[in-house]
């Protein structure tokens, strides 16, 4: 059906290539679409004109193929009860009609159970497989000229279950994590198994992958349509269901993160120690949580001197996190608590809790290279011996490490000099330079210049003069993930651990990653706010706004207050005296004010959700992870522009690293930071400019 | 950068069994003929696939009633048929004004990316095309309807000038406008959701 006018001759090439693109678009037709409209065609040319022609083929089979999908899945659920597999069960088939005839119920051939299929070597206790209910009798068809459509009946069923059992991801079994998938199947004349569509998701994505991929596998006996075979589509649920003796003890399996009931905030929304609750009643995650953090207290104190101690310089809690508690002079508290701890672990009484306490207690007093040795030394010795340390304590100690570092990692990503050479070619009347520096690279002084005198110049003097250093930031990157995975093996849903390795895929673009790990994240941690918050910023990568929205706004649900106002907070976008203004407000006159700035700014107001609120939420979840906060310049532009294009970072010899963001146009932004702090401050340039945007267009 | 732009079911498995003779006999034919093209149509102009069946539905339940009054001397039945989809997408579009979703999401376009073997380039293609839609919806009815019966019904610009009663001449141009409008919007669109790239 290609056109043959020279229309396409004649566009510009810019304008060509849109053409071409357009062009190039596939359309991928349900092959059984077509006759079954024509089905439906024929019907309503027989019967009258149909009573809401608006329904389509698809609406008018799918309440069909659910019903019958309900009463089969009923009738037939297979079970395939283990000791020690987890239970796969192909759940029988779901047969709409052959594509050209009217849906029948197909008639009940027999109940298809598997009760021999049960595996011999089973151990006793095995309950075997049943029937959940005695087969409903079926309706007669109405219509006696009718054809009888005879369903497709899977012949493998056993090796089928084999294959998803041993396909089933056992990081997933072994958290809990199971589900439904709804597959459908085309099954031609020979019961060959031919293309294959997750109808229906789990909502485990990993689950919905297996099940697609081993759906080949299945053999079946072909449709029948008046005695003949027949190629037909079928749809089937697939259940995953995680055998409880594989579930770790620790990993309670929990619910769908957006139905989870609601936690105390103020105890969520803390990082580094994110629960800590002790009293009963407590949702699941929480109270597992607060024993964690009970058992490391407890180990933590088998190195203390003696009870006093604690209460000198107490609680527990905060000897554990290193932090001086509130009216204490911090380096005198620092000073009694390290020694204390350095005489235990010279005692040999040290413990895996101490070597952390002391670790973090060092980090403050800016000893890394002796607060990364504790690390090191604690997690040998709960390696060493078993029971030595909880989970909790082992996955901080992986997780204080994953951060050190990281910080190392972000010291030396990127980073390099421009060759001053690459100036040669460049014209810029306004940044007269005279001569060539020694060290043959260009000062970090005069790129500044350049970037903000001659913007154009840029990119290219980037391109053809950035040499980056030779650090070691890919070997500090790998035992940085090594970190933070292993601190999710000691504990699943360790909210820094988690937090910081999936920002590491979003850094590297890699969306679907973020998404499927903040979904585990999720699970693990009983709904944690920065779950929700990565979740959203994935999907919102990945283009799907509406769910974006639905888990940022479950997140705000789930932080204090002041934080999901910092988080919706708009100000940044304002002009300084509207900024003001706005900041004088209440909360819930800012509340009604950001309602009304956001539809007003609403591209597409005929969807259900607002995609500038969205990409603020986005942008702000993104920085306040990155960042830590967003008080600061990185956070505050990041926010008004979004993430830039790409990032140069310059060294000058000195420790101190200038970043220069590119957003596209006009002078990139520029940045200070001092390795391997990640605080990052506007230059005094920067400020200027970024001040200047705000009075020349819009933010966003 | 051309590929082939005939109906593509997944795999080879056949069409299903179909009888014959059941429809009006010019009617069956105009079924088997421009299908395709309807629902192509439709499908460069809505969201999701099964949207696309859906209002494709429509258009042919429409046809059947309407049949007996078609006047091949007002159009041809590929021009007919098409003015019906035009119709039908436009309720559909009211429809979903009032309670639902214009904007097209990646994850709903997978049957628009045929014959790309490996993820990565899936992938990218995918967001290509979502961009592109999504683009074109931004862009007025009438660039709209000339998109898409070029590239979504692939009509040559000869069949779109009968379809829509105006010059061959005048099809260019306004093919020509609603490329550069639509680039501009795709350019645009570029520029705002600079977030996370």
């Amino acid at each position: 059906m290609k056109s043959t006018d020279s229309f396409e001759e004649q566009l510009p090439d810019e304008l060509r290539a849109l053409h071409d693109e357009l062009a190039s678009i596939g359309y991928e037709e349900r092959p059984s679409f077509a006759p079954e409209l024509r089905t439906e065609l024929v019907r309503a040319r027989a019967t009258g004109p149909a009573p809401d022609v608006r329904l389509g083929v698809r609406r008018i089979l799918r309440p069909r193929l659910a019903a019958a999908a309900v009463a089969v899945g009923l009738l037939c659920a297979v079970a395939v009860p283990s000791a020690r597999a987890a239970l796969v069960a192909v759940l029988d088939v779901i047969v709409p009609p052959a594509p050209a005839d009217p849906v029948l119920p197909a008639p009940p051939r027999e109940v298809p159970v598997a009760v021999e299929s049960a595996p011999s070597s089973a151990p006793p206790t095995i309950e075997p497989p049943r029937v959940l209910e005695e087969p409903a009798p079926v309706a007669a068809p109405t219509v006696v000229a009718e054809p009888v459509v005879v369903a497709p009946e899977m012949l493998n069923r056993l090796e089928a279950q084999r294959a998803l059992r041993a396909a089933y991801p056992m990081h997933l079994q072994r958290r809990g994590v199971g589900g439904t998938v709804w597959l459908q199947v085309w099954v031609d004349e020979s019961g060959a198994t031919g293309a294959v569509e997750v109808s229906r998701p789990s909502g485990v994505s990993e689950l919905d992958r297996v099940a697609a991929r081993v759906a080949p596998r299945f053999r079946f006996i072909p449709a029948l349509q008046d005695g003949r075979p027949t190629g037909t589509w079928i749809e089937f649920p697939v259940l995953f269901e995680p055998d409880p003796d594989r579930i770790e003890r620790t990993l309670e399996p929990v619910g769908d993160p957006l139905s989870l009931p609601t936690l105390d905030a103020s105890l969520m929304w803390q990082r580094t120690v994110p629960f800590d609750v002790t009293a009963p009643g407590r949702p699941d995650a929480v109270a597992r949580v607060a024993r964690a953090r009970a058992e490391a207290v407890e180990q933590l104190a088998r190195a203390l001197p003696d009870a006093d101690f604690v209460a000198a310089y107490g609680p527990a809690e905060a000897i554990l996190a290193g932090e001086a508690p509130e009216g204490a002079p911090p380096t005198e508290w620092r000073a009694a608590v390290g020694a204390a701890f350095s005489d235990a672990i010279e005692a040999g009484v040290g413990t895996p809790a101490s070597m952390l306490a002391l670790g973090r207690i060092r980090m403050r007093q800016g000893l890394r290279a002796e607060a990364r040795s504790l690390f090191e030394r604690g997690l040998q010795r709960a390696i060493a011996e078993r029971g030595a340390a909880t989970p909790w304590v082992l996955a901080e100690l992986h997780a204080e490490r994953g951060d050190l570092l990281r910080a190392r990692w972000l010291g030396a990503d990127g980073v390099g000099r421009v060759r001053s050479e690459a100036f040669a070619d460049s014209e810029c009347t306004a940044a007269r330079t005279s001569g060539r520096a020694a060290s043959g690279y260009a000062s970090v002084d005069r790129l500044v210049a350049w970037n903000y005198l001659c913007p154009m110049a840029m990119g290219g003097i980037f391109a053809a003069g950035f040499v980056e250093t030779a650090a070691g930031s890919a070997g500090d990157l790998a035992l940085m993930m090594a970190s933070y995975r292993a601190a999710l093996e000691a504990y699943p849903g360790h909210p820094r651990a988690s937090t910081m390795l999936l920002l590491t895929f979003a850094a590297k673009g890699r969306w679907d990653d973020v998404l499927a790990g903040a979904r585990s994240y999720a699970h693990a941690s009983g709904g944690h706010p920065d779950a929700l918050l990565l979740a959203g910023l994935a999907l919102h990568r990945l283009g799907r706004s509406e769910e974006a929205a639905q888990r940022f706004e479950a997140a705000l649900t789930r932080m204090p207050e002041e934080e999901a106002d910092r988080l919706e907070d708009v100000a940044v976008l304002l002009e300084p005296a509207d900024a003001g203004l706005y900041r004088s407000l209440s909360l819930a006159e800012r509340r009604a004010w950001q309602a009304s700035y956001w539809a007003a700014r609403d591209r597409t107001p005929s969807t259900a959700v607002n995609e500038r609120w969205v990409e603020h939420m986005a942008r702000t979840s993104h920085a306040q992870l990155r960042f830590g906060d967003l008080f600061g310049d990185a956070a505050e532009v990041w926010v008004r522009f979004g993430r830039p294009n790409h990032v140069h970072v310059v060294v000058d010899g000195t420790g101190r690293l200038t970043e220069f963001w590119d957003y596209g146009s006009g002078p990139d932004i520029t940045f200070v930071r001092w390795a391997p702090a990640s605080r990052t401050d506007l230059t005094a340039e920067g400020r200027a400019y970024v001040d200047d945007l705000g009075s020349i267009f819009p933010p966003q | 950068m051309r590929i082939e732009r005939e109906a593509a079911p997944r795999g080879t498995e056949p069409r299903p069994l179909r009888r014959e003779g059941e429809l009006p006999g010019d009617f069956e034919a105009w079924y088997e003929e421009y299908q395709s093209a309807v629902y192509r149509y439709v499908r460069f102009r809505v969201a999701t696939r099964e949207a696309a069946e859906d209002v494709t539905s429509v258009v042919f339940m429409k046809a059947l009633r309407s049949f007996d009054r078609y006047d091949a001397r007002r159009a041809s039945p590929k021009t007919w048929l098409l003015r019906i989809a035009r119709n039908a997408v436009t309720d559909h579009m009211r429809s979903l004004k009032r309670r639902g979703s214009l904007h097209v999401s990646l994850d709903r376009i997978p049957d628009l990316v045929a014959d790309v073997p490996s993820h990565e380039e899936r992938v990218i293609r995918q967001e290509r095309i979502q961009r592109l839609l999504n683009g074109a919806r931004t862009l007025r009815k009438a660039d709209q309807e000339v998109l898409s019966l070029r590239y979504g019904s692939g009509l040559a610009n000869p069949e779109i000038a009968e379809h829509l009663g105006i010059s061959n001449n005048a099809v260019a141009v306004r093919l020509h406008r609603a490329l550069k409008r639509l680039r501009a919007s795709v350019g645009r669109d570029a520029t705002e959701t600079i977030d996370d790239r």
